[in-house]
């Protein structure tokens, strides 16, 4: 009976029964499961006998009956014609290894004994014991499944390896060409077989858990096979380009090499072990396109003008896989983008010249994002290229580049004009449209502070004076100028916003608070109360002194005397709001209020639309019909140019008359004389009066605009270097300018000079100082 | 019917269990894999085909079916993960066995290669050994001292170290 005791055995009767097991198994011959059972036991009375274990001598044992078997093998195939080697040699290798596999698990205890010892082995070897590991280690054990394919590699493979890797190469020539290679899974089953032979298969049989995958070694497969197979691909490649460029034009060729590119991965996926493609495939890349780069850049420019797309494509396709194969190519694109933008927006006339800008660049956009995605499948290195001509174009500066560049303006005044009520209405979808596309646009801005205060502007007018399309269009154009710039660039838009519809429940209050207290305030009125600060108006209409626009409140009221029929609602209104909320002072805007005035001498019952200076003017003739400049100054104490302004407006829209007609321009003399027009006929019931001189207002705009934002930046960029400087405390120039740089990006850009001088001032207002070092500052605390 | 793997012993007793606790013995498990029962749904297959374990005596092999069964859902075992040189708290009280019985546990545990069952029984054994001196082990196991006087002096003397 048997027993897991270890006990005395024969070691040669038992060795003699289990051999011819060993090699039946190996050649895949069926055997009983009780033989398969029993030869376990076997092997582990073997492994514990007494009185010592006979590990040692049943390996020896094994080894050489594999090396017996595995010469067989090989004197079979030694004779096999060359037309028939490959296929012979598939199938005895094909059992081989499935029977390998079987006696490797047969011998399951035995491989554990070793791993044992080598494990101990592996301990003694590695601190102190290195220097000696060469005399101590035993001699080379391998689990047995190992050892089998080792016995196949010497005994088989190396000896026909000549004739097997000439077969081979010569099946995939002949692939090469075109040609049948009869059983494709053959040639690949063999090229594996290279890879096999040097596998292990792992300790555990059953548990092949991916992570305990034995470590592969492509050792033998790359000099016996790979070298040669790589080798015979880049002559083949070579030659073939240089023949199809003898014969082909360069679209041709591209056509042509990129399907020999994927014919070959096929190939080469179809025969060889992974690890083979990307080797193989850079060596044909290197041969086909590498090689021959120069050509390819030569036609690219004359590609990129004809805009083929389909030979870019193929440029494309070939040159993305070399280092930095593309550049060429990415260069090429931007300078064509930038001189196609430059083109759209040179030539620009007319009134709509904002809309035929923001139109013109979107066109140029539009088609190159479209050719980046189609052509270039939105490579990140063209989306930069497109980027960067776009944003030359955009920022392009006219006038022999000296002016300013203009597309902030522009692109307010486009902005302006989607956002204005107009004749022609856009649906919710267009609008959005609209205004994303100016978003696009937007982006490429370098200065978008100047885009911020010209936007500012005409968002304020719109607000004061109802002319919004709609209040969701101005919102969403808020949160899009939000999204791209962040909550900093839009808070002032967004707090003249929130202003608005405070007002308007100011106005609900107020009109309540009018019948609760029994006050009649006649005629009604609609207050804006606007924060000071946060809208680009200044308290008295003349143009403010740039410096000081941050003073808007204090600056001391011009004396003009409200109508008295005015006099009564705003006063309540003073009343109501003092009262609601103390501690603020309310700052009267007159010459952004407008009034509704009601002609009731006229033929027709006529409403005109104007500013409450016009309208006091005009009232002034309810007690006389004609009366001098003189007086009407007097009455009004409106001055200067902003008396002769509002007359004007007022004798154009036909409602005084005057004596003499007077150039636009001409100053009128103090003692001219208007009356009231009371035959005054217009096509409209309702209708404005026109503050004049818009169009030199709106030049003084840009003016203004400009030093404002000038003034800005200079606060902007000694804030950013405070800032800087503080967490920082000492810096290098160059590191400082790079990170201001890197900090106004956002808003805008700015140039060295600049920034040296905000430097300069910053240390004349001791803020920072300069360190011994070279080019160096230090914070002051 | 389940499918049962049936193991028979060396006193040919039938143990037909799980194949999933069966595996658990890596020997039985490559045993299985090369009748490529592995996969098999056909119950015919798991009848016809039981595995002899012809030097496992059928009270061990209970003794390892009932480890076995109480260790089925334990993770993986990790190599040499632990410092812990105690009894794990589970199998104290199946280790509570005569010595006969946890010696063939030792044998069967390493022919049929379940890890953690030799672990466990190691440390066992190990924890009988602790703490005791040469005499004292000499009567636990039943060992008789074959040293001569003089071979057990220069034992001592070399491993004074260890004595205080």
């Amino acid at each position: 009976m048997y027993s897991l005791r270890p006990k005395a055995i024969d070691f040669d009767a038992m060795w003699g029964s289990l051999e011819p097991s060993i090699i039946d198994i190996i050649m895949l011959k069926p055997i009983t499961n009780k033989e398969w059972n029993y030869m376990f036991g076997d092997i582990y009375e073997i492994c514990v006998a007494i009185p010592d274990p006979l590990t040692d001598k049943l390996y020896a044992a094994v080894k050489s009956a594999l090396e017996r078997h595995a010469t067989t093998q090989y004197e079979k195939l030694s004779d096999v014609p060359s037309a028939e080697l490959l296929n012979e040699y598939h199938r005895l290798w094909q059992v081989y290894h499935a029977g390998a596999r079987y006696v490797h698990s047969l011998f399951r205890y035995l491989n554990r004994q070793y791993a044992k010892t080598r494990k101990t082995n592996e301990v003694n070897t590695m601190p102190d014991y290195q220097n000696f590991a060469m005399y101590i280690q035993e001699p080379e054990t391998k689990e047995i499944g190992s050892l089998a394919l080792e016995m196949w590699r010497s005994r088989v493979m190396c000896p026909l390896l000549q004739s097997l890797t000439s077969l081979l190469l010569a099946a995939i020539a002949d692939d090469r060409e075109g040609k049948s290679v009869g059983d494709p899974g053959i040639v690949s089953g063999v090229i594996q077989s290279f890879v096999q032979v040097e596998e292990s298969f792992g300790s555990d049989f059953v548990a092949i858990i991916p992570q305990d995958k034995p470590k592969v070694n492509f050792e033998f497969y790359r000099q016996s096979f790979e070298n040669k197979f790589l080798e015979n691909t880049k002559v083949f490649y070579g030659q073939l380009a240089d023949r199809l460029l003898e014969k082909m034009d360069c679209s041709q060729y591209m056509r042509t090499v990129i399907g020999k590119l994927e014919e070959e991965e096929k190939r080469t996926h179809r025969f060889c072990p992974t690890i083979t493609l990307a080797p193989c495939t850079k060596i044909c890349q290197e041969v086909m396109i590498e090689r021959h780069k120069e050509r390819l850049h030569a036609v690219a420019p004359e590609m990129i003008e004809n805009e083929k797309t389909e030979d870019l494509r193929n440029m494309f396709i070939l040159l993305k896989p070399l280092p930095s194969g593309l550049s060429l190519l990415v260069a090429e694109f931007e300078k064509y983008v930038k001189r196609k933008g430059h083109e759209a927006v040179g030539s620009l006339q007319g009134d709509t010249i904002p809309q035929q800008f923001v139109e013109r660049v979107l066109a140029v956009h539009e088609k190159y994002a479209a050719m980046k995605d189609q052509v270039f499948m939105q490579n990140p290195e063209f989306s930069g290229a497109l980027d960067k001509a776009l944003q030359a174009v955009v920022n392009v500066r006219e006038d022999n580049k000296k002016g300013p560049p203009k597309a902030s303006e522009r692109l307010a005044r486009y902005t302006d004009l989607l956002l204005r009520k107009s004749v022609k209405g856009f649906t919710d979808p267009e609008m959005e449209s609209s205004l994303s596309k100016a978003i696009i646009i937007f982006r490429y801005i370098e200065d978008k502070d100047v885009f911020q205060k010209y936007y500012q502007k005409m968002l304020s007018q719109r607000l004061i004076l109802s002319l919004s399309v709609s209040m969701d269009a101005e919102e969403l154009m808020i949160t899009k100028l939000k999204n791209a710039c962040g909550y900093e660039f839009t808070s002032k838009l967004n707090r003249m916003f929130t202003d608005i519809g405070l007002s308007k429940d100011l106005g609900t209050k107020f009109k309540d608070y009018l019948v609760e207290k029994n006050i009649k305030a006649n005629p009604t009125m609609t207050p804006f109360v606007l924060q000071a600060g946060a809208w680009p108006i200044a308290a008295t209409p003349t143009a403010p002194i740039p410096t000081n626009n941050d003073n808007e409140g204090n600056t001391p009221q011009l004396s003009f005397v409200i109508p008295s029929v005015l006099a009564d609602s705003a006063q309540a209104f003073q009343a109501f709001y003092v009262g609601s909320h103390n501690g603020r002072k309310l700052t009267w805007l007159w010459h952004l209020s407008n009034v509704d005035v009601k002609l009731t001498y006229a033929d027709k019952p006529y409403i005109a639309v104007m500013s409450v200076h016009q309208m006091a003017l005009l009232y002034c003739f309810s007690e006389a019909d004609s009366m001098t400049l003189e007086s009407l100054e007097e009455q009004t104490k409106l001055t200067g140019e902003l008396l002769q302004r509002n007359v004007k407006a007022l004798t154009e829209s036909g409602l005084l008359g005057m004596e003499k007609k007077l150039a636009v321009t001409e100053q009128l003399p103090s003692d001219s004389i208007f009356t009231l027009n009371k035959g005054i006929t217009n096509k409209k019931i309702k209708f404005k009066v026109s503050v004049p001189q818009m169009q030199r207002q709106q030049e003084k705009e840009s003016e203004h605009v400009n030093t404002t934002v000038h003034q800005d930046r200079k606060y902007y960029m000694e804030c950013a270097i405070v800032r800087i400087m503080k967490t920082r405390k000492v810096l290098r120039h160059a590191a400082l300018v790079q990170e201001v740089i890197e900090q106004t990006r956002t808003r805008f850009s700015p140039d060295i000079p600049f920034i040296k001088k905000s430097i300069e001032d910053l240390i004349e207002k001791m803020y920072l100082t300069r360190t011994d070092t070279h080019d160096e500052y230090q914070y002051l605390a | 019917m389940a499918r049962l793997v049936k193991l028979i012993s060396s006193d040919s007793n039938e143990y037909p269990v799980d194949p999933k606790i069966a595996k658990m013995s890596k020997t039985v498990a490559v045993l299985m894999e090369a009748l490529n029962m592995e996969d098999s749904e056909d119950v015919e297959v798991f009848e016809k085909n039981p595995i002899p374990l012809p030097n496992v005596e059928g009270a061990v092999l209970e003794k390892v079916l009932e480890w076995c069964n109480q260790h089925k859902n334990d993770p993986a075992p990790q190599e040499e993960e632990e410092e812990n040189h105690d009894v794990p708290e589970c199998d104290k009280e199946f280790l509570k066995v005569e010595q006969k019985i946890l010696f063939d546990l030792m044998l069967a545990s390493n022919y049929m290669d379940i890890k953690g069952l030799m672990d466990s029984v190691a440390k066992m054994i190990a924890s009988m050994i602790k703490g005791k001196t040469t005499e004292e082990i000499r009567a636990t196991f039943n060992i008789v001292n074959d040293f001569t006087p003089e071979e057990e002096e220069k034992i001592r003397k070399e491993n004074a170290w260890a004595d205080n």
